[in-house]
């Protein structure tokens, strides 16, 4: 598995989307500590950013690697290689690829021009994201042969996670204000691995206080061990599951 | 060395094989011939554990296609017109086949007769079409395996590099099993000593081309399988 993991990433990593994904990120992210004064709010914005771009980025990037692969990866399956080994190799790679990319700009921005008290809590996001979305891919890209309709579905997707489950949610906060909801609010986060990753952030923030009712509970519920034990274990399902679903379509599927 | 079992294959409603039995053995230079459509590919996918089947059976050796990717150790398959990875180049293709299949009796006669090893470092995606077929070819080639399957290994190719590929075919014909489609029948007329006709699923006859030749009294293959199709026609 390492061996054909080890190429695959190695030509992934050769094309020029990668290397100017990475140079983009770095400027995006050096560029928003000199646009505010205040560390702490450009700090935020970088992490504004990566819950927008990393999703999208992630997903429609892994979908179409795994349909322009197809040619090469009917090749490596007339090999004596097990299916399973195929489906890992190019999942690793393309993950592995795409985290090295973010990951290294990021940091790179935060040592820079920060104490880099926040470099863990947003690095650790980062990885969340890129597992889950790459594995959302990878479930979209086995279960649809067509390549433009299964892009189009990963594009639907990813705004969905970004603005209409919030949309969503503002809204059945809003026409339910007179009842007691604040908690299932926090049960309504658990189906969007984005917010889950905003929330696990901004307690690390330390501006929860701003959020009043809602501010308050979350930060008694991720305040106990119990309440970040079942966020980090939710999103942790988020990235395996879909990732179960497409292996089992991978090992069935005729190429 | 190839037993095909009585194999159905179906996409949902639509029936691609039908029952088809056949045995391969050692020495036969199969043509696998047919109209578009009809199931070649899916057949030579089928062996090659591409595809699943949904009735019957396919024997490697005796060993069933179900039952592990070893068997594909003995075989070699040249695919139709594949992309390969395009930032990675010739060198690193042939390494990390070598690195999978770590056979040590090699046989690089094609690559060296394509003159492969002089654009080793040029990028897969960079190629053309004619190109790759050259590195496809000679990395079917390059294990030595006993059973090699081609799917339209001339086409694409230009005049020489589809001698040299012939010639080889020849070479090995008499040490191993080869399968080749081809909608080229001159082609298979020149090396092909049984002729399988598929049509729309089914395995029509699998005989001796020699012994068609001489049943038809043409020269030429493309006629005499010209000649039975009408006489199947007619008999309808």
């Amino acid at each position: 598995m390492m061996k054909i993991t080890k190429y695959l990433s190695l030509s992934i990593l050769k094309s020029r989307f990668m290397v100017s994904y990475g140079f983009i990120l770095f400027i995006l992210c050096s560029g928003l500590f000199f646009l505010s004064n205040d560390m702490d709010k450009a700090i935020i914005g970088i992490h504004n950013v990566l819950l927008i771009l990393v999703p999208l980025v992630v997903m429609i990037y892994s979908v179409s690697q795994i349909y322009q692969s197809n040619d090469f990866i009917r090749l490596l399956l007339t090999q004596p290689i097990k299916r399973k080994v195929i489906f890992y190799s190019q999942y690793i790679s393309n993950t592995l690829v795409l985290l090295l990319v973010q990951t290294i700009p990021i940091a790179l921005s935060l040592i820079l021009f920060s104490d880099g008290t926040y470099l863990f809590p947003i690095i650790l996001n980062l990885v969340f994201l890129t597992f889950i979305f790459s594995s959302i891919s990878s479930l979209i890209a086995y279960k649809i042969n067509e390549k433009v309709r299964g892009i189009g579905i990963t594009i639907f997707l990813g705004i969905y996670f970004l603005a209409i489950y919030d949309g969503l949610i503002l809204l059945i906060i809003q026409l339910m204000s007179d009842y007691p909801i604040e908690k299932y609010g926090i049960l309504l986060s658990l189906f969007n691995p984005i917010d889950l990753c905003r929330i696990l952030f901004i307690f690390k923030m330390d501006i929860s206080a701003l959020m009043g009712l809602t501010g308050a509970i979350m930060e008694k519920f991720i305040g106990s061990g119990l309440g970040s034990l079942i966020i980090y274990a939710t999103l942790f399902l988020w990235a395996v599951i879909p990732l179960v679903f497409a292996a089992k379509l991978f090992n069935k599927k005729d190429y | 060395m190839i037993q095909i079992k009585d194999l159905h294959k179906n996409y949902g409603k639509h029936q691609v094989l039908k029952n088809i039995n056949v045995e391969l053995e050692r020495g036969m230079v199969a043509g696998l011939i047919g109209q578009n459509g009809t199931g070649k590919t899916t057949l030579i996918k089928s062996i090659l554990g591409l595809t699943q089947f949904q009735k019957g059976d396919i024997l490697v050796e005796g060993v069933s296609v179900k039952a592990g990717p070893e068997y594909r150790n003995n075989i070699g398959y040249m695919a139709q017109m594949g992309r390969y990875p395009e930032n990675m180049n010739i060198a690193q293709l042939f390494d990390m086949m070598k690195k999978i299949r770590t056979i040590d009796k090699r046989d690089e006669e094609l690559y060296e007769k394509f003159q492969l090893q002089k654009i080793a470092h040029q990028n897969l995606g960079q190629l053309s079409g004619g190109t790759i077929q050259k590195v496809s070819a000679a990395l079917a080639f390059l294990f030595n395996p006993d059973i090699l399957i081609l799917d339209e290994p001339t086409a694409g190719l230009d005049p020489i590099a589809s001698e040299i590929l012939k010639e080889k075919i020849i070479k090995e014909s008499t040490k191993k099993l080869i399968l080749i489609t081809s909608h080229i029948l001159n082609d298979l007329d020149e090396i092909a000593s049984h002729a399988l006709f598929l049509q729309e699923g089914s395995l029509l006859f699998f005989e001796h081309i020699k012994s068609l030749k001489e049943k038809s009294g043409h020269q030429k293959l493309g006629k005499t399988i010209a000649e039975i199709m009408l006489e199947r026609e007619l008999k309808k």
